[in-house]
């Protein structure tokens, strides 16, 4: 490389990185903006659910470079390790290239696109025909578009007439939005990530957000270092990463933070520190059943003392009265949880304890006062849960049980009356459990389809759900080999997010366009089009007629087709033309009732939601209301402040399974580690998986660093080294999942135990039984599949 | 070779000492600061991406150092190594060293 094109490229990534910070940078740089790249293409992070705005330079029709969007509101032009890194995702050598399809030997042979879409297809259609209209599921990713999304829920529910639709998201975000649901009304939160910037108290839960969502983690750090007073406190098992900056740690006990939150709820009023104003006029106090009174809810709350609740979580007392002060008094708190939370057996009761705690304190519908979710997955939020691509949902994340809704839905695809089933399809782990071979008159499903997701590592409790896979007609859609590859009877070859485009919409209600920049690889096709030539081959192509080879055009149609169908609804993105969406710099949070419609920062508070003037909405809410709850099902502009019982994990510690295990994430990795341990500077950082556990237990175990550890559960074994560390709490030991070494793959130990309401696993508690089996050992670290053929051992 | 745009921001009152420790090291150019000193804007050219995951994890260690952030990298010499499997790759190349499965059977 000579000098000087050395330094103009030098130039341009300082310029670059100035105008990013907000630094004023000699104007001749700037002009250089464009150094050894041809052009700059919009797009968003493919990995986590901060949503990340970024560009990828283009030269010669590849990615050369990736910036961070200084516009974004979401990132503010910083990028994470993984967002920098995800081109090497993209030219992997281990890209799945060409469709394959499993032959009578066992292994895949390459096929035209043609062969492997008929055969698809033809399957699908002889199933249906043989086994009824259920016979065939689809399950989904919050990785996925919501174009693509949007397609596939359509072709089930209004071509097929089936609600076997789930996706991914029942197994992380399901008890979100059933607590939104069930507390408000209406899905997803009411602030935005710039409340961060105004709180002056941080409540942060089931979220270990250094290592999962690092660059809101950055957002928190610095708000906290630029105004030391803001309090920050952490309520969580193990002392992460992320409560190192915390004022406060409130460690429990897995599963058993529901008594933490109500003895905070005792505490704030026990001090007279609720806001009772608040509470009446905008809460109604419920068990689920019965509108019970505040005296009663002051009752209730009135065993859970500190004392007591210290005796059955392990959470200091006094850390407990320290917090509720905090929360109460700091003048603007904001909450933010994720998995911690939601996969749980009592997900979404623990979602709704956290909502009270804002309800009693009267701390929401103001600057720096939120209730805020975090979403793991890029688009769990705009793909699944907004289009309602899982088994009970509608888009618009309504009931496929309303009736009024179901039948505004059929006009809008203009399909007959009566198409859509109005009986729910299976949520996601019984979908699996009923999915078997055509032999097998126990399981009712015999085909599926699923898209970029990697099931057969992902589940809980994952021998149970191996041979149905393994014997049922499975179609997989993704870049590289994985497990589920591995069970698969055909392999289409997806394209990245790079080389189709498409919407991706964030935790914070942002919509956020990703343009195409360039070509995919080999014969990899955008999810879209696939979609699309299935159901054009089973004779929905007037249903899907979005089957052209331009993946821009296509796209457009399908977000256009969706717009459409939930234009007067409180999700509205009705004025979030495609046409604007590429001109918007920062996408656009919904409600976006107009193309002139800025988007919504704050629901619910007049002058900010503009549901206070939509149609829809309008006439029922008071002209003198402020904040007004307009979802509120009773149509009383209420929330539901509930008195849930406390309720543990579904499993606890006993004389024979005698740890709590948790599971979670490492900054580096991404779920199943099929892209993140193909990238060699992440994969070097955690090659592999390992437990976590406590000095004190270790040492009662004779186990010391880096010695081999066996986990068994009533379900299933690993065997992983062991790190030492005071970071979690004695009886509690931590795995990361992201191993797909088979002995390491903890998800064969974890609990499959579902919320009663929200249908999520209980990835997060199981009780296990811990043995030293041997001292160190050189594992398969950085351990990947590559070889389709390779079999699931 | 990859290239980055970066930002450096010091301990309030150490630019001077957190100034000369990024002497110490050539592959950073400091192109300017900001208004009150505290943010260094700063261009990094590494081999590969991991001389340059080395160089961040050792300033993000170094006394007087608050944190470094990257906003652009260039890659494009990367990408072609990648699209040709180039084996002289040496980051490739150590990757795959590493243990894989191969015809059903971990290596
Ligand atoms: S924080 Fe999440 S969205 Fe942002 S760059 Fe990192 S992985 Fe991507």
């Amino acid at each position: 490389m000579n000098v000087s094109r050395r330094d103009f490229i030098k130039l341009t990534a300082a310029a670059s990185a100035a105008a990013a910070a907000g630094i004023s940078f000699p104007e001749a740089a700037q002009a250089q903006e464009s150094a050894d790249v041809e052009k700059w293409v919009k797009g968003t992070c493919r990995f986590c659910g901060t949503g990340c705005g970024v560009y990828v330079g283009v030269k010669d029709g590849k990615a050369v470079a990736i910036k961070g969007n200084p516009d974004a509101k979401t990132n503010f032009g910083f990028l994470c390790v993984k967002g920098f890194l995800a081109f090497k995702c993209m030219y992997h050598p281990d890209r799945l290239k060409m469709p394959l399809v499993r032959q009578k030997n066992g292994k895949f042979k390459e096929t035209s696109w043609n062969e492997a879409l008929d055969l698809v297809a033809n399957k699908f259609k002889y199933l249906r025909e043989k086994y009824g209209k259920d016979a065939v599921a689809y399950y989904g990713s919050g990785q996925c578009t919501t174009e693509e999304t949007y397609t596939f829920n359509k072709l089930w529910k209004g071509g097929f007439g089936s609600n076997m639709v789930e996706g991914n998201p029942r197994l992380c975000m399901a008890s979100a939005v059933a607590g939104y649901i069930s507390t408000f009304g209406s899905d997803e939160p009411m602030g935005s990530y710039s409340d961060i910037e105004s709180s002056k108290c941080i409540f942060i839960t089931g979220s270990n957000m250094s290592e999962c969502h690092p660059v809101i983690y950055r957002r928190v750090m610095r708000h906290k270092m630029k105004n030391p007073d803001v309090k920050i406190i952490v309520c969580e098992p193990r002392r992460t990463s992320t409560a190192k900056i915390a004022d406060l740690w409130l460690p429990n006990d897995p599963g058993t933070d529901l008594a933490v939150f109500h003895a905070m709820a005792n505490v704030i009023i026990a001090k007279n520190l609720h806001n009772m104003d608040f509470i009446n006029k905008h809460s109604r106090i419920t068990t689920g059943k019965d509108v019970v009174d505040f005296e009663e809810y002051k009752k209730f709350l009135s065993q859970f003392t500190p004392e007591a609740v210290e005796k059955l979580t392990r959470c200091p007392a006094d850390h407990i009265v320290k917090a509720a002060e905090w929360f109460a008094t700091s003048g603007a708190t904001l909450s933010m949880w994720c998995m911690g939370l939601n996969q749980r057996k009592r997900g979404m009761w623990a979602n709704n304890l956290v909502h009270n705690l804002h309800i009693i304190t009267g701390e929401m519908g103001k600057p720096g006062a939120d209730s805020f979710s975090l979403t793991g997955q890029p688009n769990a939020c705009g793909g699944v849960r907004e289009t309602g691509a899982l088994s009970h949902l509608l888009p618009g994340t309504k009931p496929v049980a309303n009736d009024k809704w179901r039948a505004h839905v059929e006009k809008a695809w203009n399909i007959p009356a009566g198409t859509i089933n109005p009986k729910p399809g299976f949520h996601t782990m019984l979908m699996f459990e009923k999915l078997g071979g055509e032999k097998d008159a126990e399981k009712p499903i015999k085909g599926m389809l699923v898209s970029t997701t990697n099931p057969a590592q992902s589940l809980p409790n994952l021998h149970k759900y191996v041979k149905g896979m393994q014997d049922s007609f499975l179609v997989v859609l993704d870049i590289f080999p994985t497990r589920t590859t591995q069970l698969a009877d055909v392999i289409l070859p997806a394209a990245f997010i790079y080389e189709k485009g498409g919407v991706y919409g964030c935790s914070e209600r942002r919509s956020q366009l990703t343009e195409k920049a360039v070509e995919p690889v080999g014969q990899a096709k955008p999810d879209l089009w696939i979609a699309a030539q299935i159901a054009k081959r089973m004779g929905f192509e007037k249903l899907i007629p979005w089957n052209g080879n331009d993946s821009m055009k296509a796209n457009e149609q399908a977000w256009t087709d969706y717009i459409t169908v939930t234009k007067d609804t409180e999700h509205t993105l009705w004025g979030a033309t495609y046409d604007r969406l590429k001109k918007e710099k920062a996408g656009i949070q919904w409600p976006c009732p107009s193309v002139d419609h800025p988007g919504t920062e704050r629901r619910y508070v007049r002058g900010q939601d503009p549901m206070f003037e939509h149609p829809a909405e309008k006439d029922h809410i008071p002209s003198d209301a402020t904040i007004y709850f307009y979802a509120d099902a009773k149509k009383e502009g209420k929330l539901n402040l509930f008195l849930r019982p406390y309720d543990g994990p579904g499993e606890m510690p006993d004389k024979e399974y005698t740890f709590f295990l948790t599971t979670g994430r490492v900054v580096e990795q991404w779920h199943t580690g099929t892209m993140t341990m193909r990238i060699p500077e992440i994969a070097r950082t955690h090659p592999n998986a390992y437990i976590e556990l406590h000095p004190d237990d270790a040492k009662q175990l004779g186990i010391t660093a880096g010695d081999m550890v066996e986990i068994v559960s009533r379900r299933g074994k690993s065997v992983m080294p062991a790190v030492i560390t005071k970071g979690t709490l004695p009886g509690v030991a931590f795995v990361p999942w992201h191993d797909q070494a088979m002995a390491r793959m903890i998800n064969f130990v974890c609990n499959d135990v579902v919320d009663p309401d929200s249908k999520e696993p209980e990835y997060k508690v199981a009780a296990v039984r811990i043995n030293r089996v041997s001292g160190p050992k050189d594992v398969a670290d950085k351990y990947i599949i590559d070889d389709v053929n390779a079999p699931f051992a | 070779m990859i290239f980055t745009g970066s930002i450096i921001s010091f301990e309030a009152g150490q630019s001077a000492e957190a100034l000369k420790l990024l002497e110490k090291f050539p592959e950073i150019e400091v192109h300017t600061f900001s208004e009150d000193g505290n943010n260094a804007v700063v261009s990094i050219e590494t081999n590969d991406s991991k001389a340059l995951e080395n160089i961040t994890d050792k300033l993000k260690k170094a006394d007087g150092i608050k944190d470094i952030a990257h906003h652009y990298m260039y890659f494009g010499e990367e990408t072609e190594k990648l699209l040709t499997e180039d084996a002289a790759s040496t980051e490739l190349g150590a990757f795959f060293k590493s243990a894989r499965i191969k015809n059903g059977k971990a290596l």
